[in-house]
C-alpha cells in the first residue's frame, strides 16, 4: 500500500513520485502523464531501472562511494593520487568536489555526520576504514565535511582520530563565496575569510 | 476580504533543533529570549541564503523574525547570527557539552513560556564553554543552574521529610523521587551525596555558576549521578536519537 489511492494506477504513481525531493503534487501528475503519454517502453525501462537499482549499486568496499562493482571507478583509477584522500560526509559531496575538477586524489564517503544536538555521538560513526587506509600510506587527509557545527564536529573528530598515525590532515578553507559582496556575508563567514587569509 | 496580517515578532533565540522537513524546508525548535521555547516552520531554510545565511546553526545566538500562526508551529521568516562563540567550535569536548546543554533546555522547556533567565543562563554558557578547558564541568554546574531556574533544583539543605536542615560539610541520602535529601530515619535515598558535593551543587544552582572550580572526580561523579536521577524522575528519558 503506498497511499489511498483507491487502486487507480495513476494516483498511485503520482503518490510515489511525490515522495521524490523537489517533486510536489503537480509536478507528480505531470510526470505520471509524461510517462503514460510516451513509449511504453520508457516507462518499462524506466521501472526496471528503478526496481533494481538497490540490487545493481553497491557502496564501494574501500571509499564508500556508489557504483556498480565492489570498487568504485575513482579508487580503480591509476592516475589518482592513492596518497592523499578527502573525506565527505555524503555521496553527493563527492560528486560536487569532481565536478570542480580540481581533485585527483581519492575519496572516503562518511555517510553521516557527528550531530551533538541529536546524540549522534563519536561511537556511531566509525573511522575504521578511513583509519585503515591511512596506515596504508596515506600521506594527507582533506576534511570536507560541511562548514556546520556537525560538520566542524565531525572534522575536529576525524582530526583527533587520525592525530597518533603522523598524517597530514587539513580542513578544506571557507569564506566569501566567490562574486560574493563583504557587505552582505554573514558574521561566521566572514570572520572565518579572515581567520583563513592566505599571503599575497 | 483579506486575512489580516499576523504581527511580527522579534527577538534573540538560541537553535534548540533543526529537522529537515520536506524537500528545502526546516522544523526548527528555538529558545526565544520574548517567548521561550518555540517551534517553528522555516520555509526555504534549505535554500535560502538570504533570509537564513549561516543563522540556522546552533552555537550562536540568533536574531530571528517569525510569526504566530493557528496551529502549533510558528513561521520562521528570517534568521541572522547576532553572536558567534568561536572557541566553541574549536573543540569536540565544547561541542559535544554544547550539543548535551541545548537538549536539556529542549526537554526542560515548556512550550511559549517566557523564561528570561534561562535564556540568559544559555548565552553565558555558550561563553564559558568557548573559554573553558573543561567542558565536562561547565556543562554539569549548566545542568544544576538550569533545573533550578526551571523549578526542579534537587533540596539539599535539609531532610524532604521531617524538615530538619542538614549541617553544611555532613554526607546525605537523595531521593530523586522526593527530588531531596532525605534523613535515614525517613527511608533515606538510593544516592549518597557528599557534603562537598552538596556545597559545590548549591553553588552551581546560583549566580556563580560559570565561575566554579573545585570539581574532584567523586563530587564530579556523585553530582552527575544525582543530576541525571532527578532529570530521568522529573522530566523522563532523552529522546531516541534521531535516525542517520
Amino acid at each position: 500500500m503506498h497511499g489511498d489511492d483507491g487502486g487507480d494506477p495513476i494516483a498511485e504513481l503520482v503518490s510515489l513520485l511525490a515522495r521524490l525531493p523537489s517533486v510536489g503534487e503537480r509536478t507528480a501528475t505531470r510526470l505520471a502523464f509524461h510517462v503514460l503519454g510516451g513509449d511504453p517502453s520508457y516507462a518499462q525501462a524506466l521501472g526496471a531501472s528503478l526496481g533494481s537499482i538497490h540490487e545493481r549499486v553497491v557502496r564501494c568496499e574501500r571509499c564508500g562511494n556508489y557504483g556498480a562493482e565492489r570498487v568504485c571507478p575513482i579508487c580503480l583509477d591509476p592516475r589518482r593520487d592513492e596518497a592523499l584522500i578527502c573525506v565527505v560526509a555524503r555521496v553527493p559531496d563527492l560528486v560536487a568536489i569532481e565536478r570542480s575538477a580540481t581533485f585527483r586524489g581519492r575519496y572516503h564517503v562518511l555517510h553521516g555526520l557527528l550531530a551533538p544536538l541529536d546524540g549522534i555521538a563519536p561511537e556511531d560513526l566509525p573511522l575504521d576504514g578511513l583509519v585503515e587506509r591511512v596506515r596504508e600510506g596515506v600521506k594527507e587527509v582533506i576534511v570536507a565535511t560541511p562548514l556546520s557545527v556537525e560538520g566542524e564536529a565531525t572534522a575536529l573528530y576525524i582530526a583527533e582520530v587520525l592525530q597518533p598515525l603522523e598524517v597530514s590532515c587539513s580542513r578544506i578553507a571557507s569564506g566569501v563565496p566567490h562574486g560574493g559582496e563583504l557587505e552582505f556575508t554573514d558574521q561566521v563567514t566572514l570572520g572565518r575569510a579572515l581567520e583563513g587569509r592566505k599571503l599575497l | 476580504m483579506s486575512a489580516p496580517s499576523r504581527q511580527e515578532e522579534r527577538s534573540d533565540a538560541f537553535l534548540l533543533r533543526a529537522i529537515d522537513y520536506r524537500d528545502a524546508d526546516k522544523i526548527v525548535t528555538l529558545l526565544t529570549e520574548e517567548h521561550g521555547k518555540v517551534g517553528a516552520l522555516a520555509r526555504g531554510a534549505r535554500r535560502s541564503r538570504k533570509r537564513f545565511g549561516g543563522g540556522l546553526e546552533p552555537c550562536h545566538r540568533l536574531a530571528v523574525s517569525f510569526t504566530f500562526g493557528r496551529g502549533e508551529l510558528a513561521t520562521l521568516k528570517e534568521a541572522r547570527v547576532r553572536e558567534a562563540y568561536p572557541g566553541l567550535l574549536t573543540s569536540l569536548g565544547r561541542i559535544q557539552a554544547a550539543g548535551r546543554g541545548l537538549e536539556l533546555v529542549r526537554r526542560l522547556c515548556p512550550e511559549r513560556e517566557p523564561m528570561p533567565r534561562l535564556f540568559e543562563a544559555v548565552a553565558r554558557y555558550h561563553a564559558a564553554l568557548a573559554a573553558s578547558e573543561n567542558p565536562d564541568d561547565v556543562a554539569l554546574a549548566f545542568r544544576a543552574r538550569a533545573l533550578a531556574l526551571v523549578g526542579l533544583a534537587p533540596g539539599l539543605d535539609a531532610c524532604g521529610v521531617s524538615g530538619a536542615p542538614c549541617p553544611p560539610g555532613q554526607a546525605a541520602l537523595f531521593d530523586p523521587e522526593r527530588g531531596t535529601i532525605v534523613a535515614r530515619a525517613h527511608g533515606g535515598g538510593p544516592l549518597l551525596v557528599s557534603g562537598p558535593t552538596r556545597a559545590l551543587l548549591k553553588q552551581a544552582m546560583g549566580e556563580g555558576w560559570t565561575e566554579l572550580e573545585g570539581w574532584d572526580d567523586r563530587a564530579r561523579k556523585q553530582a552527575d549521578d544525582l543530576l541525571l536521577a532527578l532529570l530521568r524522575a522529573h522530566v523522563g528519558e532523552p529522546r531516541a536519537r534521531r535516525e542517520r
